[in-house]
């Protein structure tokens, strides 16, 4: 191919097993120096595992690194700092309570034992200056954005002296302005004589800011293309190994009377802040109202505030007709609201009791679960037995802990508990993420069953596929507030990202 | 949880919380309670003298007027409170008022008799000092992310150690280093078991509790009494030359037991290292957010290992200031309870060294306030009732109840602690 | 199989008349009341003569198994017992070994001859130390089988009882240990349960204890049957209303329960100090309450020197209770749910913090519960210094009993032989009692690090999962 010298990283032959799993099978992986990388695939494709082996965080069970052209060995993450590579993590690795200068410094052997902050205050200073990252060396982590976290990670990466930058998934919190000027800044860099490999899963994002893409699926390297060469649909193809059918078919909706309308609505997120923002919209039986948008834009709250798990400030939420607003999770449960949390372990299931147990979380206060005060063992296992038939869900017994089960199970398992509740509503919050493409489409099978049944459905995706494939209607959330509600039929892609971008659509105006 | 905690100290809600209402409603207890005081429990013209060994009387109150004067003053404080809204001046309040309060308690106390200020003062700074050494051990272990509830047990270790040692060396000093070296051993077995091992930090603690009492007791009656080894004798209050003649802060701070000076000196140190050192950074680092430290190439149990074990070699000395600071010879469970005061004290503080220094220093003061009122045997007024030493002795463990319950004021643990990390 | 044997059983108990099932109830009750001495005696000697009933049971066991396919069935269902019981045997085995090498080598014989040279007596010395300790540790704690041999004999020949309630002292004595500890260990199972970390024991014990000592002393003239249940209730929701401060703060205000519960035992410690040596003190200068009316004692089954009570009735009693709360009833089920996963728990419609506030009194209750039987069965009063460490080593016996009542009694019942043989091996070897205590922190270190065991006997690593279920006790800091 090229002379190996011209490579900033060369990984070949990397396998990495995980107890069950190959997450990367003998993966060959090469970026050139100066350019912008895009690592693409699915959730679970392997790309975040690749990047930790490079970032000594993993040790790869097989194969061989070169950096710069010369054999590596990245056993912690301290060669990978020497060997300049710097990366940025998914989840920030910043310590909250320290101030981005102290962040900045963490684990550096300079200044040996004297904290001489100022001056290093002055240096960020002018690193930021030349990067054009705008950030103020004394604040403490938590009072920042998210999108100033970012850019001390890359400061903190760039003091470190990286001149190879790997970022995890960097658009996933950030505005799509956000990561404008995050792609600007890269671009800089890269200008600079950086090199930088970004994972995404986005195809448009990769596309734009790419210079070469490498596709990775169930831990093998589908194929390592130039950006101009190629087409999203053709990545789409490579990504999930077939051809992407962007409507899925399903029955017309017939739509009934309204079963849930929000009206007004605000509530605060877990940090005190304004969450959601006079949101109003309403929910059909026999209906699919998909809510898109980037995360971290009020969805959870959104749904929380449904539920009557967060408390609601302001507004009014009516399940068929009646007021449950900041009523208790018990009394809306009762009104016929099912829900299916964005995490399933750690708030849908108990993953350290049975089975049986967590099949009866929502009803084991009623007959013939539940008898005056005691439960009924019978009852119970035989409830369980016919939901772990009825919904085909793996599992050795009833008995069996929870914790044992695959994450696809586990998702049935939350559904065949809420839709045997037989809801009028249901709250559904990412209900495929991380879930392999049987059960994605079981799941998604389930949702649209319990929908001609009848159904109300608040569907909550951050997968716009997803979202055009199943709802009946879309609803677009930014930053707390509703910018829109389309038919999915009239929908575009292209209007709904201008939307979960924060513009209004043209009706309205615009601004 | 951690997300809750930090929800309260950052957004300060505007408008009535339950805890301003709670600390106004304290101040105005606390206000009556010494007008009271003033009006039932002194007589018009008392005296309350206070006095030095060297100097005699230093300045004598009228009680009953004074004591009015600092009801009002704290009546005050709780108008002002409600007059200019609870947000202002919120800092310095809490502090103010248990000034006040201690003093007013004192001069009630000292009305028709005299007290030794510099005394009292020195009886509080002794009183502190195992209880500082602890909190520092705390510290230590819970800002690298490792709980510890295992000082009291370490405490005892050291002071067993301590006897043992300086009677077969026949050497306090000798004995001093044993017990820091017995308290850090333990801290060892601690970190093995919670680190390596991955125990639940609270067992591995409470087993070292269980140990320290049941393994100090049998060693003690099976072989430091039969071969004669339990009197070795205390330390001698060391004078530092000239300084020590200073009046009135001479005997206070430079005639002391070794461990004091030693209390003293670590308090600076520890509080240099935390918090103004890259060690310090990293070891903070460690407790708040392991991972993000790992990726930085800090070794982060490695860390752990060396904070646990430093703060065992803390705790050993707080021991020896039991065995061979006061009693001389080692007494079953002598520590009595004061490693868990010293836990309280680190929460009072804060997890900062001089935090828990100041709450030390007041739970010795209450410490020192307890033993001069049962040879005073003030009776409170109305109910004629002596109070007893006890209820004192409670304090430390109250106020700890109510600062975590938040009441009056938030406290931060190190958001990581308690869980072991796992590289990936 | 036999599960469907039960249910038919049960079917069938079901479909009789109400009157017919309290009669049997009242018979089934009221038989062993009536014989409950005659019972506890052949309960002690059958424990004091442990190697035969143990050989008994297997025999009775190999009967059992012939119907269901003989030995292959009976060595799969001894297997599956001994592999639970594996990690906590070789447990306390281990430890019982390093309490043997401290003993030996705390001897100040053992160091004399070692200093001279003479290894060989020095072993030969420390091997005798240890093996008359022990002896007379077991002796404490199970009696001397000889001696209960031959005094059944002499009962049979016409001497009376007193012989045999002589010799069963060692099993009594450990029965009668293992009540506060069954208790106790219950308190902080429950907790456990809920996720809640009752370090707070040991003070709830004491409250319970002096609240139904204020109760027993206070009322003189009652009836029996109003004044000990009385007494009884009263100590259990004192130690429980305790315990419930820590609950509350919790569920109110988020202060952890670990902080709470450990500066309300040395508020309660101090509290006991004044009221007994203050305000309830009888004779001057004892710190010690006057003795509780007779009413109010928990009878003994036999005479002196058995002094097994009711309380053990009682503690075997709350076992089942809790059991039966915690897996049969629909608060049990709020209480582990909360207790595994607090979000679950929220979103399945449950009072999270309602939850902690019960199982705090809950638990409180059976630590007062542990006072209580102390305070009314054996000491009769109240003095300075009484708890004892029940408190502490409770939460030994949770870990030991993972949480589970039969677990805890199980383990109860261990420790109080090991408490009561202590008695026995300090007179006679003069090892202090203290011994226990080590060997008891030992055991608890080497359940909460199971690897420890495993890498001491070479053991197979077992199933992740299995280790991480293990592991799921509460990892977490005590924030807010």
């Amino acid at each position: 191919m090229e002379d190996t010298s011209s490579f900033a990283i060369r990984m070949e032959g990397i396998t990495k097993r995980f107890p069950g799993v190959v997450a990367n099978n003998s993966i060959d992986f090469a970026v050139r120096q100066g350019e912008i990388h895009a690592l693409l695939g699915e959730n679970g494709a392997g790309k975040t595992t690749l990047m930790k082996i490079l970032a000594g965080l993993y040790q790869p069970d097989e194969g061989q690194i070169w950096i710069d052209g010369r054999a590596a060995s990245v056993h912690s993450p301290r060669d990978a700092i020497d060997l300049g590579i710097g990366m940025i993590h998914q989840h920030f690795m910043l310590v909250e309570s320290h101030t981005v200068a102290e962040n900045i410094i963490l684990g550096l052997d300079v200044p040996r034992f004297v904290l001489n902050l100022e001056k290093v205050e002055r240096e960020i200073a002018k690193l930021a200056d030349q990067y054009h990252l705008l950030v103020d060396p004394g604040a403490r982590i938590w009072q920042l954005s998210v999108g100033e976290q970012q850019r001390i990670e890359i400061l903190k990466a760039l003091y470190r002296g990286a001149r190879i930058l790997v970022m995890d998934e960097p658009t996933a919190v950030l505005t799509p302005q956000e990561a404008k000027q995050l792609f600007n800044t890269l671009r800089s860099m890269v200008a600079e004589g950086h090199t930088v490999v970004f994972i995404s899963h986005k195809l448009g994002e990769v596309m734009s800011v790419a210079d070469r893409i490498t596709v990775l699926r169930r831990g093998e390297v589908e194929a390592t293309v130039q950006a101009s060469e190629t087409s999203r649909q053709d990545l789409a193809r490579m990504m999930v190994g077939r051809e992407v059918l962007f409507r899925v078919g399903k029955r017309e909706s017939e739509p009934g009377d309204v079963v849930l309308e929000i009206d007004g609505l605000g509530a605060l997120n877990d940090k005190g802040l304004e969450a959601l923002r006079d949101v109003s919209l309403t929910v059909r039986h026999g209906e699919i109202l998909g809510v898109a948008g980037v995360a971290g834009n009020g969805q959870r709250e959104l749904a929380e505030a449904i539920v009557g798990l967060r408390p609601v400030t302001r507004g009014q939420i009516r399940v068929d007709g009646e007021g449950v607003t900041n009523r208790t999770p018990r009394e809306v449960m009762d009104r016929g609201v099912a829900y299916i949390p964005a995490d399933r372990i750690g708030s849908g299931l108990v993953v350290n009791l049975s089975v049986a147990e967590n099949l009866i979380l929502k009803c084991y206060r009623d007959p013939p679960i539940c008898n005056w005060f005691f439960l009924d063992g019978d009852a119970i296992s035989g409830h369980a037995q016919e939901l772990v038939r009825a919904y085909d869900v793996m599992t050795p017994g009833i008995e069996t802990r929870t914790r044992l089960l695959s994450g696809g199970n586990l998702q049935k398992l939350i559904l065949a508990r809420e839709i045997s509740s037989k809801p009028a509503l249901m709250v559904s919050v990412y209900p495929t993420r991380g879930l392999d493409v049987g059960a994605t489409e079981a799941v998604r099978r389930l949702l649209l069953e319990q929908r001609d049944a009848g159904g109300g459905i608040l569907l909550i995706s951050e997968d716009l596929d997803e979202l055009l494939s199943m709802s009946d209607r879309i609803a677009v959330l930014y930053e707390g507030r509703i910018m829109g509600i389309v038919e999915s039929q009239e929908a575009r892609v292209e209007a709904l990202g201008l939307m979960m971008a924060g513009t209004a659509p043209e009706e309205d105006g615009g601004e | 949880m951690a997300v809750q905690a930090r929800t309260v100290s950052v957004s300060e809600a505007p408008g009535l919380s339950r805890r301003d209402i709670f600390v106004t409603i304290l101040m105005l207890l606390v206000g009556g309670g010494i007008l009271i005081l003033g009006a039932f429990g002194t007589q018009a013209g008392d005296q309350a003298t206070f006095t030095d060994q060297k100097l005699g009387t230093l300045f004598s109150l009228s009680s009953q007027p004074t004591l009015y004067l600092m009801g009002m003053a704290c009546l005050f404080m709780a108008g002002m409170r409600l007059y200019r809204g609870f947000a202002a001046l919120r800092a310095w309040f809490g502090l103010a008022l248990a000034v006040l309060a201690a003093f007013a308690f004192l001069v009630w106390m000292s009305s028709g008799t005299t007290l030794n200020v510099p005394g009292m003062i020195q009886a509080t700074l002794t009183a502190a000092t195992p209880l500082t050494l602890g909190a520092m051990c705390g510290l230590l272990c819970e800002r690298s992310g490792i709980i510890n509830i295992a000082i009291e047990g370490m405490m005892l270790f050291g002071a067993f150690a301590g006897v043992a040692f300086a009677a077969i060396f026949d050497n306090l000093w000798m004995g001093l280093i044993a017990a820091s070296l017995l308290g850090g051993a333990m801290a060892g077995v601690h970190a093995v078991l919670s680190i390596k091992y991955k125990v639940d930090q609270i067992i591995s603690g409470t087993v070292i509790n269980i140990l320290a009492v049941g393994a100090t007791r049998f060693l003690n009656l099976r072989v430091l009494e039969p071969a004669g080894l339990s009197t070795p004798g205390t330390f001698d209050a060391i004078r530092i030359p000239v300084l020590a003649d200073i009046p009135i802060v001479g005997p206070i701070l430079f005639e002391n037991q070794p461990t004091t000076y030693i209390m003293l000196i670590l308090l600076v140190v520890v509080n240099y290292v935390v918090f103004f050192t890259p060690w310090g950074l990293r070891m903070r680092a460690c407790g708040e957010h392991p991972r993000a430290a790992d990726t930085v190439g800090v070794a982060v149990n490695r860390m752990r290992y060396i904070s646990v074990v430093i703060g065992g070699l803390i705790a050993g000395v707080g021991g020896a200031y039991f065995s061979l600071g006061q009693v001389g010879t080692f007494e079953d469970g002598m520590t009595r309870g004061q490693g868990f005061v010293a836990l309280a004290a680190m929460i009072f503080g804060n997890w900062n060294p001089f935090g828990a220094f100041a709450a030390a220093l007041l739970f010795g003061f209450a410490n020192a306030l307890q033993v001069k009122m049962q040879i005073l045997q003030p009776v409170l007024p109305i109910i004629n009732v002596p109070i007893p030493p006890e209820f004192l002795q409670m304090a430390p463990y109250i106020l700890t109840i109510i600062v975590v319950a938040g009441v009056v004021g938030r406290v931060r643990p190190p958001a990581q602690e308690g869980k072991p990390y796992e590289k990936q | 199989m036999t599960e469907e044997r039960s249910a038919g059983l049960a079917a069938r108990i079901a479909a009789l008349p109400l009157w017919v099932r309290l009669v049997a109830l009242a018979v089934l009750v009221g038989v062993p009341v009536l014989l409950s001495k005659w019972l506890v005696l052949i309960l002690l000697i059958a424990l004091g003569l442990w190697p035969i009933t143990v050989l008994v049971g297997l025999v009775g066991l190999a009967l059992f198994s012939i119907p269901r396919g003989g030995w292959p069935w009976m060595r799969s269902w001894l297997g599956a017992r001994l592999r639970d019981l594996a990690i906590p045997l070789l447990s306390i085995f281990t430890a019982l070994v390093i309490g043997a090498l401290v003993i030996m080598f705390t001897d100040a014989e053992v160091y004399a001859a070692l200093s001279s040279g003479q290894i060989v007596y020095a072993l030969r010395v420390g091997i005798q130390n240890v093996a008359v300790a022990y002896g007379a540790l077991y002796e404490g704690a199970f009696g001397n089988p000889s001696d209960i041999l031959e005094a059944i004999g002499r009962a049979l020949g016409g001497e009376g009882l007193d012989p045999i309630l002589r010799a069963v002292r060692g099993p009594s004595d450990s029965m009668v240990q293992s009540v506060p500890y069954i208790f106790a260990g219950l308190a902080v199972a429950l907790g456990f349960r809920a996720g809640l970390f009752n370090i707070g024991a040991e003070g709830q014990i004491g409250i319970g204890w002096i609240a139904a000592v204020i109760v027993g002393f206070s009322f003189r003239g009652l009836p029996m049957i109003i004044h000990l249940p009385l007494a009884i209730v009263v100590g259990a929701i004192a130690g429980g209303l305790w315990a419930a401060i820590a609950g509350f703060l919790r569920a109110r205000t988020g202060a952890h329960e670990v902080i709470t519960t450990i500066m309300l035992n040395y508020i309660s410690f101090r509290l006991s100090e004044w009221l007994l040596c203050g305000p309830l003190e009888f004779t001057r200068g004892t710190c010690r309450t006057q003795e509780i009316a007779e009413s109010a004692y928990l009878p003994r089954f036999l005479s002196h020197p058995v002094t097994l009570h009711w309380g053990f009735v009682l503690a075997l009693a709350a076992a089942v209770a809790v059991g039966w709360f915690l897996f049969k009833t629909t608060w049990g089920y709020e209480l582990r749910t909360v207790g595994a996963n607090p979000n679950a728990a929220r979103y399945g419609g449950m009072s999270v913090t309602r939850t902690w506030v019960l199982a705090m009194f809950l638990s409180g209750c059976l630590a007062g519960l542990a006072g209580v039987s102390q305070g009314l069965g054996i000491s009769h009063n109240a003095a300075l210094g009484f708890q004892a460490g029940y408190g502490f080593d409770a939460i030994a016996l949770a870990l030991l009993g993972k949480s589970h009542p039969a677990g805890v009694v199980a383990a109860a019942f261990i420790f109080g032989v090991l408490r009561a043989g202590a008695a026995r091996m300090q007179s006679v070897a003069g090892v202090p009692t203290e011994i226990v205590q080590i060997i008891q922190a030992l055991v608890i270190v080497f359940i909460a690090a199971p690897a420890i065991i495993r890498a001491i006997y070479r053991f197979r690593e077992r199933r992740r999962e299995d280790i991480e279920a293990e592991m799921a006790v509460f990892s977490r800091g005590w924030g807010a």
